[in-house]
């Protein structure tokens, strides 16, 4: 699968690995057998609380197989603090960073203070001198614009290959667009063919923004679509492949970056083999013809103003 | 806290027959609760409000494509922050009425406990003075109310059964009721009503201070292509005469902004079409719902059923 390439230059793979909500042993056989299936983009964020062990799990891929830190496409992303899930209500967000109301941020260069920590503390975990790509992980309201500043420097300080965003909209482009020097390389949202969210993938692709599709696989949960479960059924065994192939093939063909989660091998082997077939462009429009824009992750209460 | 056998067995009892109670701090089943429990998306129409826009709005009569946010004792700050939360399930161009009470001027975010029951549906930063520490107890409450509060519980089941006995024994006939609601919230306007200087700079700044949240409201959901409708439902004739001794009802909206005002409304002079002062009956509410539809249809902003 050839890689594409971002507006600076920098290719990325067309398919990669989430990480969330991965640890320990099971992330470092995760990323060993993505590694062998042909997996080289891994995606994980600060508050996924998994960058350490990916760190200890990239020293054992190094060790047990002929990968490089060159080999491989890094990302992480810059975020609020997220309730552990061993706590109370976990996998809630705190509200610890980028809101007006944080303590943390009351400070002079509270921002720059806190973006450079974060950037410091992550490539310390994942052990590595660079990230191939950061990106913010919500549209933070209150400091948007600061913060994407702040990811310009580290661009500009090296640190990182390409710097992107996540949940972003179109207005939050054009905001960027009248103050920003450098444009986002790359907007990582949810889509599915339950909600194909045609018109901003629309606007990246003619912005050269790249899309990459976080849980691209969540919509196979929601048994109430019979139709859209008949039409992946009917074309897994036209095509003999799994209900997830079709779906990761749609975003590939689509030009999105999917970057589906397993720890399974069989999965994660399947979930990258989607190159022996194509799916034709009726079976694409009918596919996007499932569209009921379900919004399957909570958007907008892990992230108010998004 | 672990429970013997025997004591889990009595907490599960005692949960179930305190979450029966009128007592129980557990969000409606109908507004914003019902919303949270089905999670419909790609909404047409919704409404943010309190008392008066929980019962008066019903769902039947507005269509699939509607959803009711307001929630009891509802502050236009928390149905604010309702809307920054919530608005994804929005369709683009949706339209999001804001049901406002003039008597709601003179509430206050800092109504105590009362607003704790926002810590386990909205965003840290959303919720006006943040303690980690009563979060922790409200995701508790949710959970196990008896376990976390057991004395107050117990109370409340017992008061529940005891006013449920007396109320069989002799039904409050509801005129009375609805006098009694004029008289508490004629209560409120009467200080304002024998006001002097001081009194009168506040019942400006209040209405200045609705104006500018009104006013916030409105930018918020231009930038998210969403379009805002002000109610302003029908009052009381006894209540509308304090309420017009105190202020002008017609300064409570900005002027750009687009209303919808029943609250001089002639069909709705007769007090058998009243609840309390503030909320109509079920006889009101449908001779409401119709003449909103109707308006609604009239201006565009919903497709007429004909």
């Amino acid at each position: 699968m050839q890689d594409i390439i971002l507006s600076n230059g920098v290719e990325i793979p067309r398919i990669g690995l989430g990480t969330y909500p991965m640890i320990g042993e099971t992330l470092t056989s995760a990323v060993v057998t993505a590694y062998k299936s042909g997996y080289r983009l891994i995606d994980t964020a600060d508050n996924y609380y998994n960058e350490a062990d990916l760190g200890l799990s990239l020293q054992k891929l190094y060790n047990s197989t002929d990968a490089k830190r060159n080999n491989l496409f890094i990302v992480s992303k810059i975020s609020d603090e997220l309730y552990r899930p061993t706590e109370v209500g976990g996998g809630c967000n705190k509200g610890i960073y980028f809101w007006k109301s944080s303590p943390v941020m009351q400070g002079p260069n509270a921002v720059h203070k806190v973006v450079q920590e974060k950037i410091r503390e992550s490539l310390k975990r994942i052990k590595t001198d660079y990230l191939d790509l950061y990106l913010m992980h919500w549209p933070y309201p209150d400091f948007f614009e600061d913060i994407w500043y702040e990811m310009e420097l580290i661009y500009k300080q090296g640190l990182v290959r390409a710097i992107g965003v996540c949940n972003c909209r179109e207005r939050h482009f054009e905001t960027l667009r009248e103050h920003c020097e450098i444009f986002p390389m790359v907007n990582q949202f949810e889509t599915s063919p339950l909600n194909t969210k045609d018109e901003i993938i629309d606007y990246c692709d003619s912005n050269g923004i790249r899309v990459m599709v976080y849980s691209p696989l969540k919509s196979l949960n929601r048994m109430e679509f019979i139709k859209f479960h008949k039409l992946l059924e009917q074309l897994a065994e036209k095509y003999s492949c799994t209900k997830a192939q079709i779906i990761l093939r749609f975003d590939v063909q689509r030009g999105l970056i999917p970057i589906p989660k397993s720890s399974n091998r069989s999965r994660l082997l399947s979930n990258i083999n989607i190159d022996y077939f194509t799916l034709d462009e009726s079976e694409i429009m009918q596919l996007k013809d499932c569209n009921v824009n379900l919004p399957y992750m909570p958007e907008s209460r892990s992230c108010p103003g998004l | 806290m672990k429970h013997t056998p025997f004591k889990a067995q009595i907490v599960y009892v005692l949960n179930a027959l305190y979450r029966r109670t009128p007592y129980c701090r557990k969000l409606n089943d109908d507004g914003i609760g019902k919303f949270l429990r089905l999670k419909n998306y790609s909404l047409k129409l919704v409404v943010l409000g309190s008392d008066e826009a929980l019962y008066d709005y019903r769902q039947e009569d507005f269509g699939n494509d509607f959803c009711n946010w307001a929630l009891k004792s509802q502050s236009l700050e928390y149905g604010f922050s309702i809307l920054k939360n919530y608005f994804s399930y929005l369709s683009p161009g949706a339209v999001v009425m804001l049901s406002i009470s003039p008597i709601s001027i003179f509430d206050s975010i800092e109504t105590g406990g009362l607003n704790d029951r926002y810590y386990t549906i909205l965003h840290p930063a959303t919720i006006f003075n943040f303690d980690n520490e009563k979060r922790t107890k409200e995701y508790l409450f949710n959970d196990n109310p008896v376990g976390t509060y057991p004395l107050k519980c117990v109370r409340n089941i017992i008061n529940d059964i005891f006013s449920k006995f007396c109320c069989s024994l002799n039904k409050t006939p509801l005129y009375p009721i609805c006098v009694d609601c004029i008289f508490s919230a004629g209560k409120i306007l009467k200080q304002y009503q024998n006001a002097n200087l001081t009194h009168k700079c506040s019942v400006e700044d209040k209405v200045k201070t609705r104006q500018d949240l009104i006013h916030q409201i409105s930018v918020f959901c231009r930038d998210r292509g969403l379009k805002l409708l002000v109610v302003i439902p029908p009052f009381y004739k006894n209540l509308r005469k304090r309420i017009d001794s105190v202020m002008n009802i017609d300064r409570l909206v900005p002027a750009d902004v687009m209303t919808l005002n029943y609250y001089d409304d002639i069909s709705f002079v007769d007090s058998k079409l009243y609840a309390s002062a503030t909320i109509l009956n079920a006889k009101g509410a449908g001779i409401f719902r119709s003449k909103l539809i109707a308006d609604l249809e009239r201006i565009g902003l919903i497709k007429s059923k004909k």
